[in-house]
């Protein structure tokens, strides 16, 4: 870069743009000056050509800025229509700044005429316009000192010569102050451009990085979709393939189990449970990377809730009982009343894949499912006696196929999937999962829970069918009526309706019943509500008793059903009768405040 | 129904499949006799001309080639109103078992896995139990309040019999015909079970009591 900034050439190419833009700003600036210039000098030609100067003294150098400032006029003209090409900067720069030296050396010459006839006072003004014109340029040309420097420099120097060269004090203390004011401005004006320049440039910069940034960043997303959907393609192909790759192996090991009785040599049993073995073992590798491939494909949701560890594990007691039993191993559960909040599905799947990993690999001794709280956090722990995992080990058993046991792999007994599984299924979860193992020794793997407070814990005598919805004081239930006397069913209908009860009437249980799950159709009786009481008469004039009637009625709707036999006749053992299947016996005829009052009772 | 020898319908569009399951039955019932469907249509013909000899329990695929999914369940239910439909089935999906549980299925048994667990499926399918995968009863949609109160619940005896016919997978109107009662009172009964059992859908009780199943046992 020549120290002029005269050429773009070998610059970085932020800064060459920014030199450019820099140029193009002086060239749409700088002109306007000129406008304000050419009344000064119309001015000062005004005022001196009555002096007794050789007029060639103070023409000259106003011919000199008229020629040049034509020439600006058109230069801008130019610039205006066409801007500057980067292959032009060299030769806008050269003129800008020849400009601004030929405009500088003309003004000092016509300084140095006006000086030599100037009176003090004059000098002063004379002086001042100087630094006023210095100034002004400086400031105009800011972002760009060079020019200003051109611009203002030759000015300066003439008129401080001419002052010197006239002997004065008073001249000298002007050319001193007049140098003095002008270097200061100078340095200035270099500071304030560079810094201008610089701060583009930083600009620019940053811009350049946001869009490389952005370009970046859009193409790592690009690839991260392309690389997830593949991915999601992979398991959803793996899901789908799952049904079909699963028939023929099912029907392969029904048949090889079917044809156990069929091979009575020992050889020939010897080759089918080998064959069975390797069935088994195919099978189960299926079924893990189906699991894996599910949980990739997403198809598993993660829904925490409150969950109750004990009904969890009452339910894996059952199952695991029976696998350790079979495998001759001990097997212990140490139940907790303890909730925590945890995807219920999830959480068994994870303790589920972590129980038949240790019984896979534990030979003997026992298995245990523990539950430990810790502060606000609530350990499932899956103990064995097992083979253990090695330190160096410990971080790799949760890799797909990884299995620290190749005899297993040798032995069929696994695929190294199970943990894969359980990996996965934490992280989606959003569990943790602790191994602390001993080679030879054993293993615990611990699942680590939110603790929570129980929800609604059930209370044991809350059993029976009715008992569980408070009661609308107005809708105090439905008496069943029996009797084959139509006025009586209405009159009994109407007594309990005034008092609070509904009522479904029949001459038969049948048609009662049918009047009950009508009140429940209809809307009065609400859903899963059952009558509670059954009032009939004992003669209905049918096949069957009115204690046939309620025992019809107690099948439909509970033994202990409060049943009321009315009655009339005489008959000396009903009473006992009644009494034994529970029923109590009422003598006809019945005062309604009576059946109201025994109603309440019941 | 002939304890002695059943009569299967088995519905599946492989014939070796078919070969197998027959085989993987006759190892648990020796007299248990089949009829074989390859098609939706040729099942629904098959239950339609059963009277002579009625079918006992339906083994049903629901891939098949002029039907799939829950719908072949939807189609053969309504021929098949009160046998019990097993469903037989290459798929995991817990959605696809629920449905298939809405829809009247007894038994949901993938065809995949240890043998041994099928067996025990299959098992339950011939012995009349329910049975559905263990993972499936532990899905956020099938869990019940409560189902800590399973083994003290009381029901009258007209609720068992109803809750025998829907852990058959039969719909309301079947089951009031086959106890003479009428469809409103089916609903009662069906409303008061889903109280007492603390859910809100057939599904949830048949998953429910396809759990109790073991704990039953236990009790003396």
């Amino acid at each position: 870069m020549s120290w002029w900034r005269g050429s773009i050439q070998g610059l970085a190419p932020i800064e060459s743009r920014i030199d450019l833009q820099l140029l193009q700003d002086s060239w749409r600036v700088t002109p306007s000056s000129v406008l304000s210039q050419i009344p000064a000098l119309l001015l000062l030609v005004w005022m001196v050509k009555d002096s007794p100067l050789p007029r060639w003294h103070w023409g000259a150098p106003a011919i000199g800025l008229l020629i040049v400032w034509a020439i600006v006029g058109l230069m801008t003209r130019r610039f205006q229509r066409f801007g500057i090409a980067a292959s032009g900067y060299r030769t806008w720069r050269a003129a800008l700044v020849g400009w601004h030296l030929l405009q500088s050396v003309f003004w000092g010459l016509m300084g140095v005429a006006l000086l030599s006839v100037a009176t003090p006072s004059w000098k002063m003004s004379l002086v001042a316009a100087v630094v006023v014109y210095g100034y002004t340029l400086m400031l105009v040309l800011v972002h760009d000192w060079i020019v200003g420097f051109f611009g203002s420099f030759p000015l300066l120097l003439l008129v401080s010569a001419r002052l010197l060269v006239d002997h004065e004090d008073s001249s000298v203390y002007l050319a001193v102050v007049l140098m003095l004011s002008m270097i200061t401005c100078m340095f200035i004006s270099s500071g304030i451009s560079r810094r201008l320049r610089e701060g583009a440039l930083l600009r620019h910069e940053n811009a350049a990085l946001v869009l490389q940034l952005r370009h970046e960043i859009n193409q790592v997303t690009l690839a991260k979709a392309l690389a997830e959907g593949a991915d999601r393609q992979k398991s959803e192909f793996f899901a789908a393939a799952s049904h079909d790759l699963r028939q023929p192996l099912h029907v392969m090991m029904l048949l090889t189990n079917a044809l156990t009785p069929w091979v009575p040599k020992a050889e020939g049993q010897d080759l089918l449970s080998k064959i069975s073995t390797s069935l088994r073992s195919l099978s189960t590798l299926f079924e893990r990377m189906f699991d894996v491939a599910s949980i990739d494909a997403e198809r598993v949701e993660h829904q925490p809730q409150a969950l109750a560890l004990s009904t969890l594990y009452r339910r894996l007691d059952h199952e695991f009982a029976v696998l350790c039993a079979n495998k001759g191993l001990s097997w212990q559960v140490d139940a907790t009343d303890a909730w925590v909040q945890a995807d219920p599905h999830i959480t068994e799947r994870i303790l589920r894949n972590l129980l038949n990993n240790a019984v896979r690999y534990t030979h003997q001794g026992q298995v245990r499912l523990r539950a430990r709280v810790r502060g606000r956090w609530v350990l499932c722990q899956v103990w064995d006696s097992g083979v253990g995992v090695a330190p160096e080990h410990r971080e790799r058993i949760f890799d797909d196929y990884f299995q620290a046991h190749t005899t297993a792999r040798r032995s069929g007994e696994g695929l190294g999937l199970g943990l894969a599984v359980v990996r996965r299924l934490a992280r989606l979860g959003r569990v943790q999962v602790i191994v602390r193992s001993r080679l030879g020794r054993g293993s615990c793997f611990s699942l680590r829970l939110p603790l929570r407070e129980a929800i609604a814990a059930p209370s044991p005598n809350s059993v029976g069918v009715s008992q569980d919805a408070p009661k609308d004081p107005n809708q105090r239930g439905v008496v069943v009526v029996i009797d084959d006397e139509p006025q009586v069913l209405e009159s009994m209908a109407l007594v309990l309706r005034q008092n609070g009860w509904q009522a479904a009437t029949g001459h038969t249980p049948e048609i009662a019943v049918e009047a009950v799950a009508a009140l429940q159709t209809s809307g009065e009786m609400p859903l899963g509500d059952l009558p509670v009481a059954v009032i009939s008469d004992y003669r209905l004039g049918l096949s069957i008793t009115g204690l046939e009637a309620i025992a019809q009625l107690r099948y439909e709707f509970g033994e202990d059903l409060p049943a009321f036999l009315l009655t009339a006749d005489a008959t000396a053992d009903l009473g006992s009768r009644a009494a034994s299947v529970g029923v109590t016996l009422l003598r006809k005829p019945l005062n309604p405040s009576e059946l109201i009052r025994i109603l309440d009772a019941a | 129904m002939d304890h002695q020898s059943p009569h299967y319908l088995l519905v599946d569009d492989h014939s070796l499949i078919r070969e197998g399951m027959m085989h993987a039955i006759r190892s648990l019932q020796p007299l248990a006799r089949f009829s074989q469907s390859n098609t939706c249509r040729s099942a629904l013909s098959h239950l339609a001309n059963s009277a002579a000899d009625p079918i006992d329990a339906v083994l049903l695929d629901l891939g098949l080639p002029d039907s799939s999914g829950v719908d072949t369940l939807k189609h053969v239910r309504q021929m098949a109103t009160t046998q019990r439909i097993g469903i037989i089935t290459g798929s995991t999906d817990a959605q696809l078992a629920l449905e298939c549980i809405h829809h009247g299925a007894s038994c949901f048994i993938p065809k995949l896995g240890e043998l041994d667990g099928f067996m025990t499926a299959l098992q339950a399918l011939v012995e009349g139990r329910l049975h559905f995968p263990a993972d499936l009863l532990s899905s956020p949609a099938a869990m019940p309040d409560s189902p800590d109160l399973l083994p003290s619940i009381k029901l009258t005896p007209r609720q068992k019999d109803v809750l025998t016919w829907i852990t058959r997978g039969c719909s309301n109107p079947v089951i009031a015909t086959a106890l003479g009662i009428s469809p409103e009172t089916v609903k009662l009964h069906v409303s008061a079970i889903f109280r007492a059992y603390k859910v809100h859908s057939r599904t949830q009780l048949v998953l429910l009591c396809s759990r109790q199943a073991p704990v039953e046992e236990q009790l003396p």
